[in-house]
């Protein structure tokens, strides 16, 4: 049997390279993706945790990540259009109209 | 089955509100023409205002309803009241702005208004951590949509875009925390977390309690978690702007109180060095950053920042008294009706998101005192209360209680911090006044005149001074209410 710390330790990772690419990529869609990769690295933990508690808690909090991250990709591909009509790009660099 | 019907009455201004969310966008769909949508979302509001006063009398303390998934203790009772009250509030300063902008007419906009007070109402509510961070997910996806919802302006598409990333970028790290808080103890909720958790596992501990932190420090937009605040609250319509000041601030900082007194209590060693350096860092960069803003809009924003530190001061002084949670729902009271005040003005005076970046600029000020003296009054109220000089006795009695309560707990440090940078604060806030009395309009052209604000507007910023000018003089009774609501939790 695999070891509870192996998964966590994917997780991390998983979670790790998410926020790096949250903060390092331009492009709004690649930012959603590295979005959508730290909530699924979150449902891995909680799996993972469930397992080991032997409770179904957080194998269904899953359930709710997984439909909150498909009402996210509706309103952001939704609010990542209408950024790219109003200014015909989507690289976040470009949406810059306002600063301090 | 009858538990059921009674934990689901004891529910009734959340369900009230989503309810009405569903109505509304029902409406939207078999009416055509132009109807009143402001008035049918007001009267759900208003249901829901009502409905809390009912309920509120069967709110006990620690009691949980729905299988330990919502709270119905006097504490959710306090802030169901607040953001029913601060949304029924914003939504009559707001509403002929929208009208005049035509952002009502596309019909969606009071909808998502609902259902993001909805899940606001539910955040301060929830005792669980999943329902805690599906409420935050209801409030603020409904709130990124109204963010953009000027859909011809790309300021607001950009404020709605700046938002989404930094929210769920934000929520991500909530939710992380929250698995961690469950590996850690086996539950998610939050009374049976409060007793499990311990020192014996400090490193899980620590991450859980720091991701959580992150999360909602985020949502009360404190630093460094703010650099979403200024330019979302900039770019976002004024009605959307003053809800988010004031509603959902008010919902962020209540589940905040609420995480980090019941279900964080034992580790307070733990999280306290950490929330007071965001108070501290919260206070100062907010009010230096509002200093050399040209933008009433954008310095409302910061000025709403640094208030957050103020509160988040309050956060610290637990040591097993009332004091702390006293001040800090008074504060939050207090702040609500005078930054919507200030918000009602401020959207009488400018003009809407297609003006440019200049549409909010102090200029529009210039001469307000001689051309509209009652605005002017009323603004110079808001911002002196705001500033914390007399007349404006309601900041400064918040801020006097938020102090001493930090110093009475052994943070006199900070509390000086608090006293020089709120010195700081009298700047930019009587600037506007200065503007407003001493500077002639200059402007060669006639500024426009916009279509006369509606009686709903009128009543608005009538009971926002009458709040303010009411909690100067009798604070005792809030006070003391609000000190009952947190003694126990």
């Amino acid at each position: 049997m695999v070891p509870i710390t192996h998964y966590l330790i994917l997780a991390l990772l998983m979670f790790s390279i998410g926020v790096v690419g949250v903060i390092v990529r331009r492009n709004a869609i690649v930012v959603f993706m590295c979005i959508e990769l730290m909530l699924n690295s979150v449902n891995l933990t909680f799996v993972a945790f469930s397992k080991q508690w032997g409770n179904l808690d957080g194998q269904i909090a899953v359930f709710f990540v997984m439909v909150v991250a498909a009402a996210e990709a509706a309103i952001g591909l939704a609010i990542i259009l209408s950024v790219f009509r109003a200014g015909q790009s989507i690289e976040t660099s470009d949406a810059a109209e306002l600063k301090f | 089955m009858n538990t059921l019907w009674h934990d689901m009455s004891l529910c009734a201004p959340a369900l009230i509100m989503g309810a009405g969310a569903l109505v509304l966008m029902m409406l939207e769909v078999l009416l055509r023409g132009p109807w009143p949508r402001a008035g049918v979302a007001g009267l759900f509001l208003i249901a829901a205002l009502v409905s809390t006063l009912f309920v509120n009398q069967e709110y006990e303390v620690g009691q949980t309803i729905l299988q330990g998934f919502i709270y119905a203790d006097p504490f959710a009772a306090f802030f169901n009241l607040l953001i029913c009250g601060g949304a029924l509030l914003a939504l009559m300063i707001g509403e002929s702005y929208l009208q005049r902008e035509g952002i009502e007419a596309r019909g969606e906009y009071y909808a998502l208004y609902l259902f993001s007070t909805t899940g606001a109402l539910l955040l301060c509510n929830s005792a669980e951590l999943i329902m805690l961070f599906l409420s935050l997910e209801i409030m603020s996806m409904a709130l990124y949509c109204m963010c953009g919802s000027a859909l011809a302006v790309r300021r607001s598409a950009e404020a709605a875009l700046k938002y989404f990333f930094l929210g769920s970028f934000s929520s991500a790290f909530l939710l992380y925390g929250i698995a961690v808080l469950y590996g850690l103890t086996g539950t998610m909720q939050i009374g049976a977390i409060s007793t499990a958790i311990s020192y014996k596992e400090p490193i899980l501990a620590m991450i859980g309690v720091g991701l959580m932190i992150v999360g909602l420090v985020f949502k009360i937009g404190a630093v460094p978690f703010h650099f979403w605040a200024p330019d979302v609250y900039d770019g976002a319509p004024t009605p959307v702007t003053a809800y988010m000041a004031c509603v959902v601030k008010s919902a962020a900082i209540g589940v905040s109180i609420r995480i980090l007194w019941v279900c964080f209590g034992a580790l307070f060693p733990l999280w306290a060095g950490s929330v007071w350096t965001i108070a501290l860092l919260t206070m100062v960069v907010g009010n230096v950053f509002a200093v050399k803003q040209r933008s009433v809009k954008r310095m409302l924003a910061y000025s709403s920042i640094a208030h957050a530190g103020y509160i988040m001061m309050a956060f610290l002084a637990q040591g097993g008294t009332y004091e702390g949670g006293a001040a800090a729902l008074y504060y939050l009271v207090a702040y609500t009706v005078m930054t919507l005040g200030a918000f009602a003005v401020l959207l009488a005076v400018t003009q809407g998101p297609g003006g440019g970046a200049f549409s909010d600029d102090i200029s529009k000020f210039n001469g307000l005192g001689s051309r509209r003296p009652v605005l002017a009054i009323l603004m110079s109220l808001f911002l002196l209360s705001l500033a914390g000089i007399p007349p404006g006795m309601a900041g400064l009695l918040g801020k006097f209680y938020v102090f001493s309560a930090a110093i009475k707990s052994g943070y006199v440090g900070l509390a000086i911090v608090g006293v020089l940078s709120s010195a700081i604060s009298c700047f930019y806030y009587l600037r506007v006044i200065v503007a407003m009395y001493f500077v002639e309009d200059e402007s060669s052209e006639v500024s426009p005149v916009l279509a006369a604000p509606s009686a709903y507007f009128h009543g608005a910023i009538a009971v926002c001074a009458a709040g303010v000018v009411f909690l100067g003089i009798f604070p005792g009774w809030l006070y003391s209410f609000a000190a009952q609501v947190t003694e126990r939790f």
